[in-house]
């Protein structure tokens, strides 16, 4: 058993009465991608809030290389390794593309930015950038405002911040929400191409297509009602009878 | 213990006019989530209404009342224009945007109103049947007062019923709460927006006709009378008209205290409060929470 | 490095070229009123500036900057028996304020946007309501006579050699402002205005770089009323006002927030504006009002919409680093 590199031990969160997550646990390990999978209303996204540190999980513990995190605000556990995607692509409208990927650069680098560097003309800053953005296939959206950016080409850019910011552990929100056929294989490939360039990347995703799931994840959570009801390769978890019930409904048979 | 008497009853009358205005307010506030610098400049345009349709003389109790009456309409209608004008343009910005527009179109009312009357003040008489004092356990206590307290509790009950049982009451809450499930549900929240407008400068007029007697009418007033609102909707809760009660009730009969025993520190005292309150308890006494207001 | 001292010397030119280029056509060519009148536009522009390191850089409008100039001002009329020498006076003046502006700061810390702008107008207030009252501070009058203290030892109360001593100080302000905006810290702050949520989950944090910029917007605020005090021979109670603080939000939308050199459009062109619009009328607030009606709804990014149209052509078409080419 590889060592977890992020670990959920009975993590609940309730909001008021709402029971979003109930007694979830999970793990994931280095070079690893785990698919996280249910209907709406399961929990997926305040999971990934408690993960990140915008929640504080009612019980339970959160895990990041052996430090417990739980309870930590969403700055100090991004600052540990964690970076995250949203559902809605959120960055920075005014900036160019570069220089969203600059703020992660920047963020990486220093706790607070520098008031006596010269950013602004500084050719290395420049270069690692410019990387990034190839990495993540925005090469030549390098100067353009980041508000004039699609929502695919956000998505990709959010990537290539995190990136930027030296996450060890992403959390991709959602990433192909509202995107058609093609952004959303372009946004596949990428994310695969990366796994063979930072192979000790940890990637958590959840997603409605499910051939996202597939393409990408090597295990599968599946939540429902705020509870893991089935792990297990993908494969496994797509014909789990579980599985079928929980989005269906009852089993017809 | 006559002072005691004294200084609540001018503290309650103080409260009613506060009230009147901040309740305006706090109502432009909820449904636009943004603070309304023109209000002031609504206030003394029913100040100035009152006098010029009154020459300044003293009269009747039943012509007061009209005057008044006839102003705040008026004023209303300003308000209404106000709305289309500026606020309705200003309506996907952000929140500190429209303040700035509320500022600037403050600026510009009180330049007419400048302009229209002169930098000099004006008085109005007080009115016949309502001038003089009445006598209270022991305490000497103004007429006017008594009428302001009671015209303010008759406002208080009006407005309760409209929010609480007419439809504009209703949608209004919808509108504040969310406007766009509000406009889904078919609430035509522009005019419901601009209804809030009419209302409240309704209120505003009120309160500065009413008012006239009270105080030197100059285009100061407008200043004077939106930081003094400002404050009673901020400490009651940025949108919230029980609130906008129970701090001009507070601030009414605080400073009333302040006047009557320590007369040096009333409007430092006054300031020291908000801030404490705003730092304690960001969203007022009654206030909406955090995502209103952002 | 070569590359981090050429940077440093394209600083420092540009902004020289900036202030000082027109400052000595002006005191060539105006009047004495006129350079009077110049002289108070400079310091407004140092005001300006430092103040759109909030509202343009940090995207947070405080309606409360001017309690931070009055500081200034008062600081240095507190003074005046002293006979200090302006390098110590104006350093005095700085510390003030930046006290103020941090205690004030952390006090506001928590607030964002809309409260923001009102926990800073209350306090604003507070701060001018104490001194109006006080008898020891002036109450409504205000101290004076306030001398113009000796720079590098030499008199300069004479106007065209205070000018001078104002736009020195301006140079070396906009210097040290342009350096900090072309930094990674004045990147943050852009992105803190941006995505304050976006930011957080980068790991920046947020709130270092809020009270940081509100104390640097406060200090040099102090900077320009102590400039002020020893301009207009006073220090009075106006200096603290609301209006004052409405007013200087007004110059850095006027001249385009997002831009660097916009705060000292906006001033050359308001303080102008008013001085005119203050000898032809009694309503000069009603012009004022209405122009930022203008701005606000028509125009969000002030003056900066003609630069743009004017220099668009000009511009090359090399990698766009400097934020001042990307605003919306």
């Amino acid at each position: 058993m590889t060592t977890a590199v992020l670990e959920a031990t009975s993590v609940s969160k309730s909001f008021g009465q709402v029971h979003a997550l109930s007694d979830v646990s999970l793990q994931i390990a280095a070079g690893e991608t785990l698919g996280v999978i249910g209907p709406n209303g399961a929990g997926k996204s305040t999971l990934f809030g408690v993960l990140a540190g915008e929640h504080r999980a009612s019980s339970g513990s959160v895990v990041l290389h052996g430090r417990d995190i739980t309870g930590w605000n969403a700055s100090r556990v991004a600052r540990s390794g964690l970076g995250r995607t949203f559902q809605v692509p959120r960055v920075f409208t005014r900036l160019t593309a570069a220089q969203n990927v600059e703020v992660a650069l920047v963020a990486a680098r220093h706790r607070l930015g520098r008031m006596t560097d010269n950013l602004t003309h500084d050719r290395a800053m420049e270069s690692a950038a410019a990387a990034l953005l190839d990495r993540v296939g925005l090469a030549s959206a390098a100067g353009i405002e980041a508000a004039h950016l699609g929502q695919g080409d956000r998505k990709l850019l959010e990537l290539a911040m995190a990136l930027g910011r030296g996450a060890h552990v992403l959390l991709l929100d959602e990433p192909t929400a509202g995107m058609g056929r093609g952004e959303a294989r372009r946004l596949v490939e990428v994310v695969q191409d990366l796994r063979t360039v930072q192979p000790e990347l940890a990637v958590l995703v959840t997603a409605h297509h499910m051939e996202v799931i597939l393409a990408l994840a090597d295990r599968v959570v599946l939540l429902a009602d705020g509870a893991v009801r089935v792990v297990g390769t993908p494969q496994d978890v797509a014909e789990h009878p579980e599985t079928r019930r929980i989005y269906l409904g009852e089993d017809l048979l | 213990m006559d002072q005691l008497i004294e200084a609540v009853v001018s503290g309650l009358a103080l409260a009613a006019p506060l009230f009147l205005g901040a309740s305006g307010l706090a109502m432009i506030f909820g449904v636009m989530h943004t603070f309304d610098f023109s209000y002031g400049a609504l206030f003394m345009y029913g100040a100035y209404l009152v006098v010029t349709i009154l020459d300044g003389e003293a009269v009747g109790v039943l012509v007061f009342g009209a005057a008044v009456i006839g102003a705040a309409l008026v004023v209303g209608a300003v308000a209404g224009f106000n709305e289309w004008l500026v606020f309705r343009r200003l309506a996907g910005r952000e929140h500190i945007t429209t303040m700035l527009g509320s500022f600037a179109l403050l600026l510009v009312l009180t330049g007419i109103a400048a302009t229209i009357w002169g930098p000099a003040g004006r008085t109005q008489a007080q009115t016949r049947q309502l001038d003089g004092s009445v006598t209270i356990g022991g305490a000497q206590v103004a007429t006017y007062d008594l009428a302001l307290i009671g015209v303010g509790a008759v406002v208080g009950v009006g407005m309760y019923v409209l929010m609480t049982r007419t439809r504009f009451g209703l949608e209004m809450r919808a509108v504040a709460h969310d406007r766009s499930t509000a406009s889904a549900l078919g609430v035509r929240s522009t005019a419901v927006g601009a209804g809030v407008f009419v209302v409240g400068g309704m209120l505003a007029g009120l309160a500065g006709g009413l008012s006239a007697p009270l105080y030197a009418i100059t285009p100061e007033l407008a200043a004077a009378f939106i930081l003094q609102s400002f404050i009673v909707v901020v400490i009651g809760g940025l949108g919230s008209i029980p609130g906008a009660v129970v701090a001009s009730l507070l601030l009414g009969t605080v400073n009333g205290f302040l006047v009557v025993f320590l007369p040096e520190f009333s409007d430092f005292g006054i300031y020291a409060v908000t801030a404490l309150v705003l730092l304690v308890r960001p969203q007022g006494l009654f206030g909406l929470s955090e995502k209103v207001a952002a | 490095m070569t590359v981090t001292r050429a940077a440093w010397l394209r600083q420092a030119v540009e902004v020289c070229l900036v202030v000082l280029l027109p400052a000595a056509i002006i005191s060539a060519i105006a009047t004495d009123l006129g350079i009077y009148v110049w002289t108070t536009v400079v310091i407004y522009i140092i005001f300006a500036m430092g103040t759109n390191v909030l509202v343009g850089w940090s995207g947070a409008t405080s309606f409360g900057q001017a309690a931070y100039f009055g500081t200034g001002a008062y600081a240095v009329a507190l003074l005046r028996e002293r006979e200090l020498p302006n390098e110590v006076l104006l350093v005095l003046a700085v510390l003030a304020s930046a006290v103020v502006a941090l205690t004030l700061g952390i006090l506001t810390l928590r607030a964002v946007g809309l409260r923001f702008g009102i926990i800073t107008l209350v306090f604003g207030q507070l701060i001018y309501l104490v001194v109006f009252r006080n008898d020891g501070l002036g109450s409504e009058t205000g101290l004076y006579p306030v001398a113009r203290s000796t720079v590098l030892g030499q008199d300069v109360s004479d106007q065209r050699t205070f000018f001078w001593v104002v736009v020195s100080v301006l140079t070396i302000v906009a210097f040290v402002l342009r350096r900090m905006y072309q930094s990674s810290f004045g990147l943050t702050l852009a992105a803190m205005r941006d995505d304050p949520l976006r930011t957080v989950a980068l790991g920046l944090p947020i709130r270092w770089l809020r009270l940081i910029s509100f104390v640097l917007a406060g200090a040099v605020a102090g900077l320009a009323g102590g400039l002020f005090a020893q301009q207009q021979g006073s220090a009075s109670p106006s200096m603290l006002s609301f209006a004052l603080s409405g007013h200087i939000i007004l110059i850095c939308l006027l001249g385009g927030r997002f831009r660097f050199w916009g705060a000292a459009a906006g001033a050359i062109v308001f303080t102008w504006a008013e001085y005119h619009l203050r000898s032809l009328t009694d309503a000069t607030d009603l012009y004022l009002g209405a122009l930022l009606l203008v701005i606000v709804i028509a125009m969000p990014d002030g003056l900066a919409k003609l630069w743009d149209l004017t220099t668009v052509a000009l511009r090359s078409r090399s990698r766009t680093s400097d934020r001042d080419e990307v605003s919306v």
